[in-house]
């Protein structure tokens, strides 16, 4: 994308099931060299295999892969892992139990290349110098996980893939762990794929998060421009909290439960409006309700009850200032909203089924 | 047998092993050995750290102590009557250039028949576990079962089948064949017990290759490395444990192997033991040999137990694993099928055809077929209160080493291995000396075969007791404790109860494996009681080779009971 240089990752319309069973049905993905990518979803969704799919650990049943521009899957292709020049680091790190650091390290160079040197090189790459002789078991989840790291960058592959890298780590630790590993990953320039389930590590680590639904990629995106323009209501919740209110639309602007809200597109008629809570104000007086408050630290979540009963989160700054059992009146007080239409053959899985109106012209 | 899933050895209360961590799969290991008979001191140290800190009933200490020196006895008392000898006349015997001999003959034919029965099993568990192997389901099933043939038995079918009146010499009589290359010596021994033990390195091997971890083989494509390379670097390593834990079964069996070996003349450590004492009145040479046998066989066990500390070989975590994919053998997959069925041919359908070919023989012959009952009554007898006596001895032993633990319950359960690992032959000598010159009362009753049985079989009943003392939680007991029970109503209302799986698995194992015992049957048995197995042996010795086969089918027909639910439990999983 950048440029006309060819995208390291392009994939075309590729399907997968296993069984009766579709997995991946015509997935569309493209990954700029250097650029990291975030594969977003539930599980299920078929996100892991997607990833083992670009490994060659999968064979795809239709539909392409190229890497580096060269095509890997497609008609009468399938490259076999050990020739595609991937890297990847697997959800249970898979360190060989028979080696040791070093050799586990080593194990992807070819015998010329497998000197300590360049093994003590990669090592200190992930902060673990001087920790070749050691037993993969003796390490502790977070030193296990580079190790992985380290073997998977070490034979200098086109592409990294990483596989739900957080999974198996501790809480307190995968704060700590996501920062080194985007730290290495912008140092390396390297272009990285990783699986996720977790919105907050999607957004943190991806230049990019695909999100993926039932074997489809549902929209491929900026963070930003995800969290901004989610392609469905389905998206909305899934990246973030959201207030997804019933309207009425006409000329610009719909009619909702907390009044006139600006739409960012036209379209007259019944529609669903998304509202960001962060994006909801309280005022003191009014006939809405509060039914609970919720004191994060950094912010607070009341829930409101508006008088035709509809439930909205608000979100606000600081300390509490309204308590349960006040009475309040909600403010829009963002950005130009997006609406959907509901009722149109939409991927999501969700009630509201809808598509986002006048998206595709932005 | 009721509910084989209770010997499964998780959850173990007590054990803060995760599920499938290496202790299981170890216990897992452990089991199958257990099962398919000449189980080992397999030290599974994943013992309970919840556990009472009181001391051990007075009762149950002292029936473990009492069990563990029966299970001393032959090695003890083989000490003494060795030592009787004088340390002089000890060592020229063990140095002696018969027993050199012995040795390497001896040691010669484990290690080709272990070579042998790995280079069958590994192959053909990767082809059955992982593969598109046409069949592949049956073969599963099938390459395990002629574990079910007892080496005497298989001896007893290829000597029927190509021996002097053989079979096939039968038919080449009128072709003017005189004679065929004798079947006689090491190569029919090799070969027979290759063919009839390989099925411990297959199961032993076959469950750890479903137990690997398929991201390994992935990582190591991931990183450039082609199938050969990552069998070789990765897959293998990961196999060396199962494949040498299955070597050693083969390698104990064949050392302490006396049927086989003996119908087939070769002259090895168990048939020159017995031969000495049958033949010679000077008993103190057959018992040093035996000293020296049981001395291979610790050398055996320690250099197994060497290697396999040598490298750490589990799983690092305990999560992601997924279903291995099957390879597809291309080209390979028809000549596989073939070669496998080619195994099949020679470990188990010509035996069985040779067994059933005598049956007819000898029904045409007019060959007497009640005798036979008397024979399965005389089995099933010795057999069951041999089963009895090892659960009631081993019942101690188990609840000292799993719920009181501490030394004394390591020292007791260690002590009642040690008649594990000794060869059937040397534990029937001992127990001969013992009791002609000890205990002449009982010499020549069943209380003595009663006793080799014990001896030799207790850790079976202890490994199935063992592992389900193991699943009932502690806190079950200490629960009837302060609703007011005693220590012996609650083992009678809440332990029995809830290990009687256990204890009906043990009985039944140990039940099985004294059905087909050979060597000390022949030596303790009572005058005038024959059993099914001395009945092969006396019968094949004399080439009355159609009255050896009913008792042989008996044998087989047995002995499929356990082979059977050991391989349900294995495709189970």
């Amino acid at each position: 994308m950048l440029n006309g240089a060819p995208d390291a990752i392009e994939v075309h319309g590729l399907h997968k099931r296993f069984g009766r069973e579709p997995v991946l049905r015509g997935i569309d993905l493209r990954v700029a060299e250097g650029a990291i990518l975030a594969l977003l979803g539930p599980s299920g969704c078929g996100k892991t295999t997607l990833l083992r799919s670009l490994a060659g650990l999968e064979r795809a049943d239709a539909g392409t892969v190229s890497i580096g521009g060269r095509p890997v899957v497609g008609p009468g292709v399938d490259v076999p892992p050990e020739r595609r020049r991937v890297g990847m680091v697997f959800q249970d790190w898979a360190l060989f139990p028979h080696l040791d650091v070093g050799a586990n390290v080593g194990y992807g160079l070819p015998r010329k290349e497998r000197s300590p040197d360049r093994i003590e090189s990669a090592l200190d790459l992930v902060g673990l110098a001087g920790m070749a002789r050691r037993q993969p078991g003796t390490l502790s989840g977070g030193q296990q996980q580079r190790v992985a790291l380290a073997r998977a960058i070490a034979p200098e592959p086109s592409v990294l893939l990483l596989d739900e890298p957080f999974s198996n780590l501790d809480t307190t630790l995968r704060v700590q762990v996501r920062t080194e590993l985007h730290h290495l990953l912008v140092d390396l320039g390297v272009t990285a794929v990783f699986v996720t389930h977790d919105q907050e590590e999607a957004f943190v680590l991806g230049d990019e998060v695909a999100v993926m639904l039932e074997g489809e990629i549902v929209q491929q995106a900026t963070p930003a421009e995800l969290y901004a323009h989610p392609a469905t209501p389905w998206v909305a919740e899934f990246v973030g909290d959201a207030n997804l209110l019933s309207a009425e639309a006409a000329g610009g602007s719909a009619r909702t439960a907390l009044g006139e809200v600006a739409l960012l597109a036209g379209g007259d008629g019944p529609t669903t409006v998304l509202l960001r809570p962060e994006d909801l104000r309280l005022v003191t007086g009014g006939d809405a309700l509060v039914e609970l408050t919720e004191y994060f630290g950094h912010d607070t979540v009341y829930l409101v009850r508006t008088a035709d009963g509809t439930v909205v989160r608000v979100r606000a700054g600081a300390a509490p200032t309204h308590r349960r059992g006040d009475q309040v009146t909600v403010r829009y007080d963002g950005p130009p909203a997006i609406s959907y239409v509901p009722g149109s053959a939409a991927p999501a899985a969700d009630a509201t089924t809808a598509v986002p109106a006048g998206l595709a012209a932005r | 047998m009721t509910s084989p899933a209770r010997w499964r050895c998780s959850p173990t209360w007590g054990s803060s092993d995760p599920p499938d961590s290496p202790a299981d799969r170890r216990a897992g290991i452990l089991a199958v050995m257990e099962i398919v008979t000449p189980a080992r001191r397999g030290a599974d140290h994943a013992g309970p750290t919840r556990r009472a800190r009181r001391r051990p009933a007075p009762g149950l200490a002292l029936g473990g102590l009492v069990v563990a020196a029966v299970a001393l006895l032959p090695l003890g008392y083989l000490l003494i009557r060795s030592s009787e000898v004088g340390l002089d006349r000890a060592l020229d015997i063990a140095t002696s250039e018969r027993t050199r001999g012995l040795l390497w003959r001896t040691g010669l034919l484990a290690v080709s028949v272990t070579a042998a029965a790995a280079a069958i099993a590994v192959p053909v568990a990767w082809l059955t576990v992982r593969t598109d192997l046409p069949l592949r389901r049956f073969w599963v099933v099938a390459t395990a079962l002629p574990l079910a043939i007892p080496t005497y038995v298989g001896g007893y079918a290829f000597i029927g089948a190509v021996g002097p009146r053989g079979i096939l010499q039968g038919w080449l009589a009128p072709l003017g064949v005189e004679s065929l290359p004798s079947l006689y010596g090491f190569w029919g021994a090799w070969l027979v017990l290759t063919l009839f033990t390989y099925p411990y390195v297959l199961l032993t091997v076959r469950s750890a290759v479903r137990g690997l971890d398929p991201s390994l083989e992935e990582a190591s494509r991931t990183l450039g490395q082609g199938r050969w390379t990552t069998l070789r670097r990765v897959v293998l390593p990961q196999l060396r444990p199962s494949i040498l834990a299955g070597s050693l079964l083969v390698a104990l069996y064949t050392l302490s192997d006396f049927g086989a070996v003996s119908m087939l003349r070769f002259d090895s450590f168990t048939r020159a033991i017995f031969v000495q004492y049958r033949a010679s009145l000077d008993r103190s040479t057959a018992a040093v040999l035996g000293l020296v046998l049981v001395a291979v066989t610790l050398v055996v066990l320690g250099g197994e137990s060497a290697a396999r500390r040598s490298g750490s070989y589990h799983r690092l975590h305990a999560g992601g694993s997924r279903r291995a994919s099957v390879s597809p053998l291309g080209r390979w997959r028809w000549p596989a099928f073939g070669l496998l069925c080619g195994l099949l041919a020679v470990a188990l359908v010509v035996p069985l055809a040779v067994v059933g070919t005598w049956f007819l023989r000898g029904l045409d012959a007019g060959e007497p077929i009640r005798l036979t009952t008397t024979l399965v009554g005389n089995s099933l007898r010795a057999a069951a209160v041999g089963a009895l006596a090892s659960v009631a001895a081993a019942w101690p032993v188990a609840v000292l080493a799993v719920r009181r633990g501490g030394r004394l319950g390591r020292l007791v359960e260690g002590a009642c291995w040690v008649g594990h690992s000794l060869p059937g032959v040397v534990v029937a000598l001992s127990l001969v000396f013992f009791g002609a010159r000890v205990v002449p009362s009982i010499y020549q009753t069943h209380w003595m075969l009663t006793l080799a049985y014990v001896v030799l079989f207790l850790p079976q009943a202890l490994g199935a007791i063992r592992s389900s003392l193991l699943q009932i939680s502690p806190s079950l007991e200490e629960a009837s404790r302060l609703l007011g029970r005693g220590s012996f109503a609650t083992t009678f209302r809440v332990v029995l109860p809830l290990a009687r799986s256990g204890l009906l698995a043990g009985a039944a194992l140990v039940f099985l494996t004294c059905m087909k015992e050979l060597p000390a049957t022949l030596l303790l048995a009572p005058t005038g009681y024959p059993t099914l197995a001395t009945q092969v042996w006396s019968a094949t010795s004399e080439a009355f080779f159609a009255r050896a086969a009913l008792p042989a089918l008996a044998l087989v027909l047995l002995s499929s009971i356990p082979m059977a639910i050991l391989v349900l439990r294995e495709t189970d999983r």
